[in-house]
């Protein structure tokens, strides 16, 4: 419906509807950003929480080293600064898992009419809603870790290639999640309520994405299921790239399969949404 | 004059009473209702089952990594952690009358002046409000999945657990969490003064994800700081202790007592000092 509107007469040809759209986006972008503005206090505490995990996070490992030099291949301090990029990254990706509740609220409510009655693209509006506090997030994140790792001689690698294939597989993992919890909260139009199926798939990306324990940890058979996934682009891939435990020539690789899925994964949420738009119903008024 | 002091004495016994029996009435009402809640989306409560069974599975594979490459935990061996495990995800006994839960909301009440269908009600608000987030068959969905994996492993590994042990070390979790939310609740009642403090609280309480870890195998600071000051400690090391029969009963027991008997009072001073900076313009 919404592709229909853009191609339409009124909305002129096709180029500038694509730019309005884009414009669209950067616009919920810039609103959301506001909206942090709103809740100062309480999203510096979420960012002042960082240094509590890892407080919690350096008493457990340190029981689980006791005096041995490494674990599985890592010493004490790259455990830590996995855990700690890690809760950097975290609130990055995570923006992306509200597209589920926008979504299927709007659905839901009917609110959704408004929008395809509209000449805008509703995936670039969504996107760009869960793109402001991200790139909000990610600003923060990035300033906490260059001055911990000044600070604390953290063992990352900073070469040039390594900190471009973190800054876009982490670009990759936010899409990843944005593109699943996207494709959930269509299920709406066939299922009513998704947020269970969320929640499931939340536990999916605990297992596999690396923000539990490191994948290398993880039952072989975990493991087998954690390579195949795209869930590891989340956090291990990213992560692991940075602190050099990937070989350089690995990453080129990795970059494409992160790309190769979020291209399928945007397929299977565009055959989705054109067919769950057609069961859409709302009263209006 | 001794008969009129027993005719006091028992009309102030049978007002009381029926005091109680509101407080009983509500509770029910608000069970009731999340029954019908339930069957109306019966496909998405079993979801959530397995949901919360995988949610609980994340520790589990958390200390099967752990450890094998350590071997055990500061002493605690992969048997005892995984009752540990079980017991930490069991809900205290107290949500099912009293469920401070949703504090978050809370503040949000306090600044949207949204307090006062609370204060009208003929019980005490802090009642009222807790009542709201009472819900049976929430408890019995969050109690029955981790009681199971309990038992499967007390009987799996040969666990030394008696019943009345596995009884005792639940009554103690129980207290702990409810410390835990009467502190939460203290917490959240800045709002009246302060505004928007659920940021501010989230952080103070994210001390307890050190409760998720054996609190035995922490320095002693640390140790007195999740035992007495932020007990997170009696959300599943104690009472696991206990149930293994490796902590001293005598001595939990009574800082758990102590401790909800000392945020009753704090609570309920708290409430009375900050409630009257309350103001909403009704209707």
């Amino acid at each position: 419906m919404t592709r229909e509107l853009s191609a339409s007469p009124a909305c002129g040809p096709r180029r500038p509807a694509l730019v309005k759209n884009l414009f669209v986006g950067l616009c919920a972008f810039r609103l959301q950003l506001r909206r942090l503005r709103e809740y100062a206090l309480s999203f510096w505490s979420s960012l002042a929480s960082i240094p509590v995990l890892m407080v919690v996070t350096y008493f457990a490992w340190r029981v689980v080293f006791g005096g041995r030099t490494t674990v599985n291949g890592y010493t004490f301090a790259g455990i830590l600064s996995y855990y700690f990029l890690m809760r950097v990254v975290s609130p990055v990706i995570w923006q992306a898992g509200a597209v589920a509740w926008n979504v299927w609220q709007d659905i839901n409510s009917g609110n959704l009419a408004s929008y395809l009655a509209r000449p805008l693209d509703y995936n670039l509006l969504s996107l760009g809603k869960c793109a402001g506090p991200a790139f909000c997030n990610m600003v923060a994140g990035t300033i906490t870790y260059a001055g911990a790792t000044f600070v604390l001689r953290l063992p990352v690698v900073l070469t040039p290639t390594r900190v471009a294939f973190f800054a876009t597989s982490v670009l990759g993992g936010f899409l990843i999640v944005y593109l699943t919890q996207f494709i959930v909260a269509v299920l709406a139009f066939w299922i009513g309520r998704t947020d269970t199926l969320r929640d499931l798939l939340y536990e999916m990306y605990a297992f596999f994405s690396g923000s539990i324990i490191p994948n290398d940890f993880l039952p072989p058979l975990l493991q087998q299921v954690a390579g195949f996934l795209p869930l590891r682009f989340l956090f291990y891939v990213p992560v692991s790239g940075l602190l050099g435990r990937l070989p350089t020539d690995e990453l080129p690789g990795l970059l494409l399969t992160e790309f190769a899925w979020i291209v399928g994964l945007a397929l299977v949420l565009r055959i989705l949404w054109r067919r769950g738009v057609t069961r859409f119903e709302a009263q209006g008024g | 004059m001794a008969h009129e002091l027993r005719a006091k004495h028992w009309r102030v016994l049978a007002e009381q009473g029926r005091v109680l029996a509101k407080h009983r009435r509500i509770l029910v009402r608000y069970w009731a209702i999340t029954f019908s809640s339930f069957s109306q989306f019966t496909w998405d409560v079993w979801l959530s089952i397995v949901q919360f069974v995988f949610y609980m599975c994340r520790s589990l594979v958390f200390w099967w990594a752990v450890t094998g490459v350590a071997g055990d935990f500061a002493g605690w061996t992969m048997s005892e952690l995984a009752l540990f495990t079980a017991v930490s995800y069991l809900p205290g006994l107290h949500s099912l009358f009293w469920n401070f839960w949703n504090s978050a909301s809370f503040s949000d009440k306090i600044l949207r002046g949204e307090l006062d269908k609370y204060l009208a009600r003929p019980v005490h608000p802090l009642f009222a409000l807790a009542a709201e987030d009472v819900h049976l068959a929430h408890f019995l969905k969050y109690f029955l999945p981790p009681l199971a994996m309990a038992l499967v492993f007390i009987a799996r590994y040969d666990l030394p657990v008696t019943g009345w042990s596995f009884v005792g070390g639940y009554l103690l979790l129980s207290a702990g969490k409810l410390v835990l939310t009467m502190m939460r609740a203290t917490a959240s009642m800045l709002a009246f003064r302060h505004g928007e403090v659920s940021g501010l609280e989230a952080l103070l309480f994210q001390f307890t994800a050190l409760g998720s870890y054996p609190v035995t195998a922490f320095p002693d600071a640390l140790r007195f700081f999740l035992g007495y000051l932020l007990p997170a400690a009696f959300t599943a090391t104690y009472p696991t202790l206990f149930m293994l029969g490796k902590a001293d009963g005598i001595r939990v027991f009574g800082i758990a007592a102590g401790l909800c008997v000392f945020w009753v009072v704090v609570m309920l001073k708290t409430w009375s000092v900050t409630a009257r900076d309350y103001e909403s313009p009704g209707g």
